[in-house]
């Protein structure tokens, strides 16, 4: 035990406080399922970025990082790797931004300006288990300057389930991957960004699956 | 202690502890700060809605979809609402049915400069809005992916998830929005007319997450929605 309580009143305070602040420290979120055969996983994900082939007109993102759950906890054993390839050319849409949306916002009708995906990724999730799932989607990065000088750079992304191993082999379901990364000095000129990008840069992110197991599917 | 919370009594502190396992954790709190950047904003919810299949007769249908907000454990956030759409076309339907090939190591490089994109493009553009019980609202608009997988007991399991950019935002919000969407529906008809149960409706709790750039010290903080454009936001934020 960490410290002792020295009454019983702070201790019932401090087993109040645990519970106030308590977030579940597990990757399955049964409440949010739809039906008697899906699952739910929410996590988070360090990764570590790099830029690669930054001097070509095809760079690619390339990622490694491990687990998290949504309180920030490590899982341990767990694993994933990104990738994501961009054209140089698409890198002022980064920048740009979606008009506003008419109402009705339920009549089928959008103005998606700006919102195109830049790139195609793949992500492969290894969980602790030896379980793995692997996705590919369409990809939508933004990058917004902050008033200290820095960025703010988003990816997100589609995941459709291509494979899996372990538990998770031959299901079927969605992912979206949401991803952020921090910059406090963002440089003005794209070589100099471009330059920042292939250093290398951590980045977090949120990972979502809806999924039925291949013993759920006919 | 690392709290704030004293108890005046033995009553107190059990009182204060009840309260705590009712709340277990936060009702109605849907911000994630220790998984944010300093200068972001993780929000993260649920949203129970039912949607329909229209425009059918007309050639151009497309998902309408009304419901409300929930947090991650299920529990209403009051005063909330949520509205989506997202145009269906019937050309590629059965793409729904479809899956990507397995996916070549390594899985962090594109193999030979490219990624297999086969049966995992955009479907359409989707747009959603989400209302909040302080009155401050988030619209997004991005590209979105249906898929259907049949299961067991002859039902079938849908979803659809979505890249969400922010296109518009209350004076709360500024920034950027990724949010995905993920609509299921467990189906006691088969797949056949899946145009006809669709367009009886279906219920599908999706799951949310934003994540959006900090507005404070914004000078758009005030200003009204309709004069909010892209470089309104570059203003606000810089």
């Amino acid at each position: 035990m960490a410290e002792q309580s020295a009454t019983l009143v702070e201790a019932l305070d401090r087993i109040r406080y645990s519970l106030e602040h308590y977030v579940p420290h597990d990757i399955e979120q049964p409440q949010l399922t739809i039906g008697p055969v899906e699952h739910v996983l929410a996590f988070k994900i360090n990764e570590h970025h790099f830029l690669k082939d930054a001097d070509t007109d095809t760079p690619h993102f390339s990622n490694q990082g491990y687990f998290s759950d949504l309180s920030g906890t490590a899982l341990r054993g767990s694993s994933c790797r990104t990738g994501l390839k961009i054209h140089i050319s698409k890198l002022p849409e980064t920048e740009k931004w979606p008009p506003p949306q008419p109402e009705p916002f339920d009549d089928g009708i959008s103005k998606p300006n700006h919102t195109d995906p830049l790139g195609h990724s793949k992500q492969a999730y290894f969980f602790h288990d030896g379980s793995s799932l692997v996705t590919t989607g369409p990809s939508v990065p933004k990058i917004l300057k902050l008033k200290g000088g820095g960025a703010q750079l988003w990816v997100a992304s589609v995941g459709v389930i291509a494979q899996g191993t372990g538990k998770y082999k031959d299901v079927r379901g969605l992912s979206s991957y949401v991803g952020s990364a921090h910059f406090p000095h963002w440089p003005a000129k794209p070589p100099e960004q471009l330059q920042l990008l292939a250093a290398g840069f951590p980045a977090v992110i949120a990972a979502y699956f809806k999924l039925v197991l291949k013993e759920d599917q006919r | 202690m690392s709290n704030g919370t004293k108890s005046e009594s033995l009553i107190d502190a059990l009182d204060g502890v009840r309260d705590a396992v009712l709340s277990i954790g936060g009702a109605g709190v849907i911000e994630y700060p220790l998984i944010a950047f300093p200068s972001e904003h993780v929000l993260a919810f649920n949203n129970n809605e039912f949607s329909h299949l229209r425009g059918i007769a007309e050639g151009q249908p497309y998902f309408t979809s009304d419901g409300e907000i929930t947090d991650l454990q299920h529990r209403l956030l009051p005063g909330s609402k949520v509205q989506s759409t997202f145009p269906v076309e019937l050309s590629k339907f059965l793409d729904v049915y479809q899956w990507p090939n397995p996916q070549p190591e390594p899985f962090d490089l594109p193999t030979n400069h490219s990624v297999d994109t086969t049966n995992a493009v955009p479907a359409a553009s989707s747009k959603q809005a989400y209302f909040f019980g302080d009155g401050s609202y988030l619209v997004t608009v991005g590209p979105s992916i249906p898929k259907i997988a049949f299961t067991k007991d002859g039902g079938a399991q849908f979803w659809v998830s979505s890249v969400g950019v922010i296109s518009r935002r209350s004076k709360r919000y500024v920034g950027l929005h990724w949010q995905c969407l993920f609509e299921g529906f467990p189906a006691k008809a088969g797949p056949e007319r899946p145009s006809q149960l669709l367009a009886a409706g279906v219920f599908d709790p999706g799951w949310y997450v934003l994540q959006a750039g900090s507005k404070e010290g914004s000078a758009l903080a005030n200003e009204p929605i309709a004069g909010q454009t892209d470089n309104g936001l570059e203003r606000a934020v810089r």
